[in-house]
């Protein structure tokens, strides 16, 4: 006989969460989210501008999203994600609730309550639903964890005195040292 | 680097390598792989001497094996590596030539020749296989990404040394640290 899962949920069910309570759901499980630290919010900040401004110098047709941004990975009920950083490129995938499929980078700074989250099971969800480019940054090592999930060139560890080199775009470094002078 | 002049390579190509010349191979693409340095190997020998001891001591069933030392990893003729250090807990996949199927635990110290293999292609690879546990150990970083397929508790990235607890050992911690 199948029983019921009690990890079974659904995005009805992150919708209706009390306010201001945040959650992710993969593959119908449920991880609840942490109020952020500060230099996670201000890498966000940081990391978003520098993209952003990249895309605006180069008149590039991505967009980024941080952190809350609704990420409907698999197009499906049983996974939403808020990914810290989204790029989405196809204009198609956005609505008013956020990204129907797969944005095509994406970089979660891991914290204590994430971090095996983030270095596991969303590297493979991620992987698998098509993402192109995933980072992981780890402010407490110093490191960032680069998954170039196209060509597998760039794939690596990098510290964040390391000019690293985007996968998506070709003439894009970020050297995170520099991001918090 | 990964030669790519052929399109599909097979296990017969790597055994008829040069002597001497080692090569691994991954969805029949071939990896040449380099000469290893001295922190390496003490790393090598370290982590498989404490795991073995480990084994030992709990007179447990599990080996373990250090390159080079032949994985058939999908008993296939497309797939052959030679992780660093193998442990398998299933003695009907051990012949002469090496293991057929997936180790139960891989551990690779990377090399700064060529650290998407490791990071990258070998994860995946590993992941699907079958392998419940994978250790990137980067001499050059100190730190330990750990994989756990098996579970997802454990997976993170641990400095060296962190007290890193061992995904298919409920009782056994290793610091990298301590080690070297």
């Amino acid at each position: 006989m199948l029983l019921p899962q009690k990890q079974d949920y659904t995005i009805d069910d992150i919708y209706t969460l009390p306010d201001g309570q945040r959650a992710e759901l993969i593959d119908g499980e449920m991880y609840m989210m942490a109020p952020p630290k500060r230099v996670h919010q201000r890498l966000i900040h940081q990391l978003e501008k520098r993209i952003g401004n990249y895309i605006d110098a180069n008149g590039g047709d991505c967009e980024v999203y941080p952190a809350p941004f609704a990420v409907f990975l698999n197009a499906d009920d049983k996974n939403y994600v808020e990914p810290d950083i989204s790029i989405v490129c196809d204009k198609d995938k956005l609505n008013e609730y956020g990204c129907n499929g797969a944005p095509d980078w994406v970089i979660e700074i891991v914290s204590p309550s994430t971090e095996r989250i983030d270095y596991g099971i969303k590297l493979f969800k991620y992987r698998s639903a098509g993402v192109r480019e995933y980072w992981i940054i780890n402010p407490v090592n110093r490191m960032v964890n680069v998954y170039d999930f196209d060509n597998n060139e760039k794939t690596g560890q990098y510290s964040f005195d390391n000019d690293i080199s985007s996968c998506i775009y070709n003439n894009l470094n970020i050297k995170i040292a520099d991001l918090l002078l | 680097m990964a030669l790519q002049q052929k399109q599909f390579y097979t296990i017969e190509d790597i055994y008829s390598l040069p002597d001497g010349h080692r090569a691994e191979l991954i969805d029949g693409q071939i990896y040449n792989m380099a000469p290893p340095s001295t922190t390496h190997q003490r790393l090598v020998f370290r982590l498989s001497s404490i795991i073995d001891n480990y084994i030992q001591q709990k007179n447990g069933i599990c080996e373990v094996f250090i390159s080079p030392f032949a994985v058939f990893l999908n008993e296939d003729d497309r797939n052959y590596v030679e992780p660093d250090i193998s442990i398998i807990c299933d003695k009907n996949k051990l012949d002469d030539r090496g293991c057929h199927g997936a180790p139960d635990w891989i551990i690779e110290v990377t090399s700064p020749s060529d650290p998407q293999r490791d990071y990258g292609i070998k994860l995946f690879k590993y992941r699907t296989a079958g392998v419940r546990e994978y250790w990137i150990v980067n001499p050059l970083k100190k730190t330990v990404m750990v994989y756990d397929f098996e579970k997802n508790l454990f997976s993170n990235q641990y400095n060296f040394g962190d007290d890193i607890p061992v995904c298919i050992y409920n009782d056994f911690i290793i610091n990298v640290s301590k080690l070297i």
